[in-house]
């Protein structure tokens, strides 16, 4: 009875969200930074490359080239037992660790031999460990023997619990740009270049892993607005999302990558400057950019849509390889005051220079802090002294006295900060001559920081609470 | 009352009125806009408080919709809310619900009892020509308007968004709630404007009510309207300067001009050493829960304000609408005037899991607990009303009831809270939602929506359409239980206050469904408020014409011509008796004996003979 | 119309207690019994009071429904002339009063043991388990360090090197009185444990103490209740109510964890994440 009554209300009230849910205004933004000086044309070309690619929010295309797990799988159907169908997967082309059984449910099952060739069943349930299918009664008897094609739910499902959980600061494109966004500092991570701070793999090129983001997702980064999601997110909800902000952060290198190529031959002012140097009218250069691209577009235009997948498809299966993260050569040196000693004069020496960001102090306002810095792609100077990060946001060196490490406070992420540098910052991986035991004793030197004496004003002074209620307020 | 001092009054009015016959046509500015007189006054607040009403319901339907149907699009609203995605971000919905408190409890609520009801009805129910000071009058709804456009401010940079009781350091270090920014600030002016206008009208009433009464209105003469209006101006004027003083405060801490102007950063609630969004470490010595204290010094008497004119009303109406004298009227006027000096010594209630003293919270549960005693008084006091007369269902009568009936829920459920062990469980669940909108929605707008219906002739000359008030009154309590009921389950099921997306925590996910019904049943609610407003709006033109005293009521209001002139009585009025002189055996021609018969063998009140005898 | 409005206000209160009669069913209720002795009082406290409180509002509901649909159908010329019946008043002032001075007093003790410290059970108060410090928008939790036994050490009140660390997922043992720090980061916040009836404000500047004893194992929400920002809805959190030996396991793990450098072995968890 309870649940019959709770479905009527749960039906009104699907009515009424039918007639408001306005679907429309969700799409995905263009990298407006980027394609300013592109001609618009050409940024056409580039957004009905990418809706061919990805489609959009609502429909999403799972482009098979990119090394995403879309939940897909093929197989064989084993048994069938009245509405259970025992199946078994096609190992090359199931991608189903780490999913929810509940990615299965609503469903379809595509049947692509036998009789029923090209009919789908839709299917209630599955289960992962019997390997069985519950599906709907329906008209289309399937044979054991058949062969099958399921899932792809993941990225539908990875867009449901984003859409809930991160859209309304990462933006609907992954942009770190959604709504809340504005009033975060630092603000939300920007994935369209496909880069992401704190990653375990070496190199500037090196990208995430998926334990990488899964850490990151589950754990938070302390000291930023990015929470914590453990317990909120179960282990098929971490994967789910981590392989929509994977498919999310290629799909903006994509547009990236074609938008720098295109940058120079087809750059937004190209009529107005070559009309000006030959004399010529701007609608006629005008016509002749249309037809230029018109050719590209039919003949060369795949293979480098082609090109720049290969790359990034290379680039982040390379991050999920075996040895790919940063192991260190030896282990952990003993915490000792000799090899604090010995961190310290790495910290405030000239080979590893930490001192000239992080500062005398350790508080993170080195001499460089107070320099202008150059920005590396435009190569301009930035307006404001201070350090900047490849997104064109001011960041500050790490106050290292607050015992706050944004990527973990584990000896190895230290060390893997230390070794690799931050990505996206200008945070350096240490240089090749200092060795693995001298990092060790970096890392030893910076855990201590905080409670080096005197001790630094870590925290404020707390009084204990209790019945003389209201007394304590700090210091 | 002494004898002198009566007939000095008297003499006063009766100049007054003679004279104001003679005033020439005011300029349409002067007569509508910038008026003085204080029942065009009290107009002006009632259309500017429906027209809020339906703002701060729009607001709260955007907060439905999100609990409801999370991360969906809106209708009709939703291309406003929208930003990416069309969903309700929570820093927006944060927003929403901070504007709908805002909106309904300082521009709704506390305005249209003082401000609306309180100018209308004092002067005429106690033989005025106007108030006091009809300048400071006039003054006390012009600055509603800047506190209005203070709190529009605060929607366009975005909307305080701390929640109406704006605790810091979420209120206070802008970096903590950056989508307030200065939208914050401009909150805090705004309630400073609106406390500033009830002051002016408190000042005004009590004066009024203290200096102005025609000859004859002893006290204990007076409805308990007025006995309700003179309790909440006494409550306003010592409570509110706390507030203003704590707003002020609280701007202090805040205001940042940027530029060498900076700011004035001082440091009253903001303790040492917090670092929030990375932004520098507060330097401080401050307590938040200085705030707290300061905040519900004022707020909790502020509840009373919003409560005790309606009950005054409600008093008066059920009598006139059961033919019978109110149950007790000196109990009455002694448990209001208890509840307002109570309500100065509970307002811990409110903090109970704050971190204030243990010691505090066992005072504050027992004042807190007794607090209800004088409340049931009056519920008693108004069965007893009813009991034995003779009533008429009609749209008055049937708001009354359900005055007293949710009264009755509003009043015991706050028993939950008032118990401070429970209210460890309860505080900031939807148990307290419940709790006070069916003190400030379910008793104090039911209230006002029977004394529109009310009055209402004697502000247009014209009685307001049965029917569509009846289906009005339908609609609405239907809405409004549908709503807030569930909610009371809500609460016990530990459903927190101010969630965007409460489901995300395992314990809450089956309540969605419950909420979805609360949704709908919220705009079955809404829908129906648009019955009042076309009612209201078209009786003016088409509603019955009327005489001067169409209930067969007792007040003095009743005396005066409907529409009342400038001046208001064409004839001094002169009270003989008590305002509830319903069915008396002594005056068997009628069964009101209005407060302006003079007693048999006088004459009506033509000249001073019999002023001040009685 | 007159029937169909007596039958109305008489309606809605007999809706009104069904509806809440039945809400138990559809677990519009407690999130299930409480799991502490403590929050079994209080829910003892609120049964008295919903019995008091429903016996009045079924009276009171009454009473107005006989009351109107007397007073509508009344057969009379004229109604009762009368104001008041002082005896009548005396009654019911007293009356309500000596119930509800009952209910002050009778609530006490109960609060007393939640909140003032001298009435903490004596262990709890002296080893706290562990810090819990909210911030925007999560719940960092600070243990202490372990001994070379790998037992806890005291938990001091400034942060120490050896002192671990987790996120919204707070472990405690059961079968004894545990007692944590609270704090705060940034705004208020407020710690509040519905299944076991808990909830304290989190004070910047203030560390405010709160003990417990959960009677059973389990998996507890934590949330928090006062409002802290765009992201309040985000604090969530779990209360794992374990056996002794697993809480020392469970640190002995973490303390594992948190060491890792790539080659200690690490637990298996530390695996997963790698």
């Amino acid at each position: 009875m309870s649940v019959r009554w709770q479905s009527l209300i749960v039906g009104l009230a699907c009515a009424l969200a039918g007639c408001g849910g306005d679907a429309s205004q969700m799409r995905f933004v263009e990298n407006s930074t980027l394609a300013k000086p592109v001609h618009r044309k050409a940024r056409a070309v580039v957004k009905t490359t990418l809706e061919e690619h990805f489609g959009t929010p609502l429909s999403s295309v799972a482009w098979l080239k990119l090394p995403v797990k879309y939940g897909r799988a093929e197989g064989k159907i084993t048994a069938i037992e009245e509405q259970t169908l025992t199946v078994e997967f096609n190992a090359e082309t199931a991608d189903l660790t780490g999913f929810d059984a509940a990615e299965f449910a609503g469903t379809e099952l595509l049947l692509i031999s036998g009789a029923n060739q090209g009919k789908s069943i839709s299917l209630t349930s599955f289960n992962g460990t019997t390997k069985t299918f519950e599906m709907s009664s329906s008209e289309i008897t399937p044979v054991v023997g058949d062969l099958f094609v399921t899932g792809g739910n993941v990225l539908r499902h990875g867009r449901k619990l984003y859409a809930r959980h991160c859209q309304h600061c990462h933006g609907v494109s992954g942009d770190g740009d959604g709504p809340t966004a504005k009033y975060l500092n630092p603000r939300p991570r920007d994935y369209r270049q496909g880069k992401f701070k704190f990653t375990s793999t070496a190199g500037p090129a090196g990208k995430a892993t998926r334990d990488d983001l899964r850490r990151i997702v589950a754990q938070g980064i302390p000291g930023t607005y990015m929470p914590a999601f453990v317990p909120m997110l179960k282990d098929g909800e971490l994967a789910a999302i981590i392989e929509y902000v994977r498919w999310l952060a290629m799909r903006g290198e994509v547009e990236w990558q074609l938008l720098g190529q295109f940058k120079d031959e087809y750059a937004s002012d190209r009529a107005k400057k070559e009309a000006k140097e030959s004399g010529g009218k701007e609608s006629e250069i005008e016509k002749q950019i249309d037809t230029q691209l018109k050719e590209f577009v039919k003949s060369g235009l795949s293979a480098l849509v082609d090109e720049v997948a290969g790359d990034l498809t290379d680039k982040w299966t390379a991050a999920e390889e075996e040895g790919a993260a940063i192991i260190p050569e030896v282990a952990r040196v003993a915490d000792s005051p000799e090899s604090r000693k010995r961190g310290k004069d790495l910290f405030y020496g000239k080979v590893a220079n930490c001192v000239n960001c992080h500062g005398l102090a350790a508080k993170g306002n080195g001499a460089q802090t107070e320099d202008v810095a150059k920005n590396l792609r435009t190569g301009e100077l930035y307006p404001t002294p201070g350090l900047f990060d490849d997104w064109d946001q001011p960041v500050k060196p790490r106050d290292l006295t607050r015992g706050i490490y944004r990527g973990g406070r584990r000896p190895i992420d230290i060390y893997r900060r230390i070794t690799q540098g931050i990505k996206g910052t200008p945070m350096p991986g240490a240089p090749k001559t200092i060795k693995s035991d001298e990092i060790w004793d970096l890392v030893n030197y910076v855990l201590s920081i905080p409670f080096e004496s005197p001790a630094p004003k870590a925290a404020p002074a707390h009084s204990i609470a209790g019945q003389s209620g209201e007394k304590g307020h700090a210091n | 009352m002494s004898a002198s001092g009566v007939a000095l009054e008297h003499g006063h009015d009766h100049e007054h009125a003679h004279g104001a016959h003679g005033h020439h046509e005011l300029s349409f500015v002067k007569k509508y806009v910038f008026s003085t007189d204080h029942k065009m006054i009290g107009m002006q607040f009632l259309f500017t408080t429906l027209l809020m009403l339906m703002v701060g319901g729009a607001l709260a339907l955007g907060v439905r919709w999100q609990l409801a149907f999370p991360w969906t699009a809106m209708p009709f609203f939703g291309p406003m809310f929208a930003e990416a995605g069309g969903q309700i971000s929570p820093e927006f919905y944060t927003m929403l619900f901070t504007m709908h408190a805002t909106v309904m409890i300082f521009l709704v609520i506390i305005p249209v009892l003082a401000g609306a009801f309180g100018n209308f009805l004092i002067p005429l129910m106690i033989g005025a020509d106007d108030m006091a000071f009809p300048v400071l009058n006039m003054l006390s709804y012009w600055f509603m308007i800047p506190a209005i456009a203070c709190f529009g401010l605060s929607f366009y940079f975005g909307g305080a968004a701390a929640g109406w009781t704006s605790y810091p350091l979420l209120s206070d270090i802008r970096a903590a709630a950056p989508s307030s920014g200065s939208a914050q600030t401009y909150w805090l002016l705004g309630v400073t404007l609106v406390g500033v206008s009830s002051m002016m009208g408190s000042v005004n009433y009590m004066t009024t009510i203290i200096n102005m009464r025609a000859p004859g209105m002893t006290l204990f003469r007076m409805p308990l309207t007025i006995w309700g209006m003179l309790i909440t101006a006494i409550l306003q004027a010592f409570a509110l300067p706390v507030l203003t003083a704590a707003g002020f405060m609280l701007v202090f801490d805040r205001l940042d001009f940027g530029g060498w102007l900076e700011g004035i950063h001082t440091v009253f609630f903001i303790p040492s050493g917090l670092v929030v969004n990375n932004a520098d470490p507060t330097v401080g010595g401050g307590q938040p829960l200085l705030w707290q204290h300061l905040f519900w010094f004022y707020s909790h008497p502020a509840v009373y304000i919003m409560l005790l004119p309606a009950m005054g009303m409600v008093s008066d109406m059920l009598a006139c609408m059961c033919r019978k004298p109110v149950f007790g009227y000196k109990p009455m006027v002694f448990s209001m005037s208890a509840i307002a000096g109570l309500g100065f010594i509970v307002w811990g209630h409110h903090m109970f899991t704050s971190g204030m003293n243990p010691a505090l919270g066992m005072t504050f549960m027992l004042s807190t607990i007794m607090i209800a005693l004088p409340s049931a008084v009056k519920v008693f006091n108004w069965i007893g009303t009813i009991w034995g007369g003779r009533l008429q269902f009609n749209t008055v009568t049937l708001n009354c009831a359900a005055f007293i009936s949710m009264f009755i829920v509003g009043g015991l459920s706050g028993l939950f809270m008032a118990a401070v062990p429970v209210d460890i469980y309860f505080h900031d669940t939807y148990m307290i939602v419940a709790h006070f909108h069916y003190i400030v929605f379910g008793t104090t707008l039911f209230g006002v929506f029977g004394a529109i219906q009310f009055w209402y002739p004697k502000m247009f000359g014209r009685k307001m359409d049965e029917t569509l008030g009846q289906w009005h009154f339908f609609l609405t309590f239907v809405g409004f239980n549908g709503a807030f009921f569930p909610m009371h389950m809500l609460g016990i099921a530990g459903f927190p206050r101010r969630y965007a997306d409460p489901y995300i925590h395992p314990y809450l996910e089956h309540l969605m469904p419950l909420n979805q019904f609360i949704t709908v049943s919220a705009i079955i609610m809404g829908v129906a408020q648009f019955f009042l407003l076309y009612n209201f709006g078209t009786s003016w033109f088409r509603g019955e014409k009327v005489g001067r005293n169409p209930w067969g009521a007792n007040g003095l209001e009743w005396f005066a011509p409907s529409p009342p002139g400038h001046g208001n009585f064409d004839v001094p009025p002169v009270c003989y008796r008590g305002p509830y002189e319903y069915s008396n055996p002594n005056h068997p021609d009628e069964d009101h004996w209005m407060q302006t018969d003079p007693p048999k063998g006088k004459k009506k009140p033509e000249g001073d003979a019999g002023a001040g005898h009685h | 119309m007159r029937k169909f409005w007596c039958g109305f206000f008489i309606f809605w209160p007999i809706a009104a207690v069904i509806y809440s009669a039945v809400s138990p069913q559809f677990n519009w209720w407690f999130p299930g019994p409480s799991v502490t002795e403590l929050g079994q009082r209080i829910d003892n406290l609120f049964y008295l009071i919903l019995i008091i409180v429903t016996a009045v509002f079924v009276g009171t509901q009454v009473a107005l429904g006989y009351v109107l649909w007397r007073a509508s159908h009344s057969q009379e010329e004229r109604s009762w002339f009368t104001h008041g019946s002082h005896s009548l008043e005396v009654i019911w002032s007293v009356v309500p009063s000596v119930i509800l001075l009952f209910l002050a007093l009778y609530q006490m003790d109960v609060w007393a043991l939640f909140r003032v410290q001298s009435f903490f059970p004596k262990e709890a108060l002296n080893a706290p388990v562990a810090e819990v410090t909210a911030r925007q928008f999560e719940w960092r939790i600070r243990y202490p360090g372990l001994d070379e036994h790998g037992k806890p050490k005291k938990l001091q009140l400034k942060p120490q090197p050896d002192d671990l660390y987790t996120v919204n997922d707070l472990h405690v043992p059961i079968g004894r009185p545990v007692m944590i720090n609270l704090r705060s980061d940034d705004v208020q916040h407020s710690f509040f444990l519905p299944h076991l009836r808990v909830k304290q404000d989190a004070v910047p500047g203030q560390i405010i103490p709160i003990w417990f004893e959960p009677k059973k194992q389990g998996n507890f929400d934590l949330t928090c209740a006062e409002l802290c920002g765009w992201g309040h809805y985000k604090m969530r959190a779990q209360l794992i109510a374990e056996r002794e030996v697993e809480f020392q396991a469970y640190l002995q793990k973490l303390r594992a964890d948190q060491n890792y450098d790539g080659h200690a072995t690490p637990s298996a968890v530390a695996k997963k994440d790698e």
